[in-house]
Formats: C-alpha cells, structure tokens, sequence
C-alpha cells in the first residue's frame, strides 16, 4: 500500500487545524497522528482535524484520533473533528462512536466556534 | 486494491454508499492481514468478488496466522466489517486465514446475520 494522504497544518488564534485529505489508512495514520501531535504546542487552546476532503478512512485512521483525543484530553486541550454528514468518513466515526471521545461537527467554522 | 474493488463495484453498479462501505469493509481485512503477517508492505492477499441474485460476496485470502481481535484497533476494525457487511466469516488456518464478507446492493440491505 502506499502512502495516499496529504496533511496540511495552520493555526488560528491558538487552535491548531490539521486539513487531512486523500485517503487516511495503515500505510499512513501513524505517520499523520504524529505529524499532528507534534504540530500541538501546549500553548495550543485545542486542535480542529479537518476530514472535509478526506475520502477515506479506516480502523488504523479511527486509531490514530483515537489517539490524538487521548493525548489532548490528558493536556487539557479540546479537540473538534470536521466530517461532513453523509460521507464515507462519518458512518465510519458514527459506527465507532468517536463522538463520545470528542465533538464531530460539518464545518470548520462550526468547529473554530466550539473551541471558542 | 481499493481501487480495483471500486472499479468492480462501479462495474456491478453499487450505490457510491455501498461502493465506500464494502470498501472500507475490504481494507480492514488487507489491514488486518499486513499487521498479522508482520512488518512491510508487500504481503501477499488475494481477493475475489462475486455478484449472484444481488448480492457481492467478497472472499479475502492472507497468508499470515489469524489472531482473535483484541481489545482497541483491531476489535474496532472487526467492528467496522461487521456493521458494513451483512454477513462476515472468518475461517482461520495454519496456513492463512480466508475471510468471506457478503452484502446486498442497491440499497437491499438485509439485517445482519451474524
């Protein structure tokens, strides 16, 4: 398998935003998961990951933000994911129930207001 | 070997729901069969598909020892097969396991069987 995913990393008023997009599995979740981590100061309020143009996600990219809301709930910072409703991504965090980890939301702006 | 399983599924004329579920079904026993046969990327797997009466059945073979899913990852992608897939089957062997993932298409979904 090879890699098929792109990450891109921008902050705004101190909540970082990973735009993940292309196709997130076990060639390169650890990969992005640490990538994003990284990009997280601990002066960071919290972290948006962005899936609005990810097509694809699977056990290994549920892991990965499994993760990443373990590690910014033990540093008491918010995490928010962006999926749109009816995507291959949602049923995948609907079925896992990512939502008791952390708020999904459709939209960046929906999720920059959480974290407001 | 997702894109192979959605040119077949476009080809046989599955919904796009049903083209991203059954694929991401299919991934998480290629995934399974990387992590089990070790590290690398280049384990063999075979993968077959078949339409009859409307329904795909879809046969994965690795070569590596298949383990029982434990707690986290792996239980989470067992989970994801199974709400996806109308039916999942898991024949483990000494020499590989063969698993058999089974749904109906064009929104004909049947209540799980297993």
């Amino acid at each position: 398998m090879s890699e098929l995913v792109d990450l891109a990393i921008d902050e705004r008023d101190r909540v970082v935003v990973a735009q993940v997009s292309g196709e997130l599995d076990i060639a390169g979740a650890s990969r992005t998961g640490e990538a994003i981590a990284g990009a997280v100061s601990t002066a960071a309020r919290g972290l948006v990951v962005d899936f609005s143009s990810l097509d694809f996600i699977d056990s290994s990219g549920v892991a990965m933000l499994f993760g990443l809301a373990r590690r910014l709930t033990s540093r008491r910072q918010q995490l928010c994911v962006v999926a749109p409703v009816g995507g291959p991504v949602t049923r995948v965090l609907d079925i896992v129930e990512f939502d008791k980890a952390a708020p999904v939301v459709e939209t960046l702006d929906q999720a920059l207001t959480e974290l407001a | 070997m997702r894109s192979m399983l959605r040119r077949w599924l476009r080809h046989v004329e599955g919904t796009d729901q049903e083209i991203a579920e059954i694929t991401t079904a299919c991934g998480e026993v290629a995934t399974n069969a990387i992590q089990h046969a070790g590290a690398g990327g280049d384990t063999p797997f075979g993968v077959e598909g078949r339409l009859e009466g409307g329904q795909v059945t879809i046969t994965v073979r690795d070569y590596g020892a298949w383990r029982p899913p434990r707690d986290g990852d792996q239980g989470r992608g067992l989970s994801l097969m199974r709400a996806l897939m109308d039916f999942v089957e898991i024949a483990p062997s000494p020499e590989g396991a063969t698993v058999r993932l089974r749904r109906a298409l064009n929104g004909n979904r049947s209540e799980p069987e297993a």
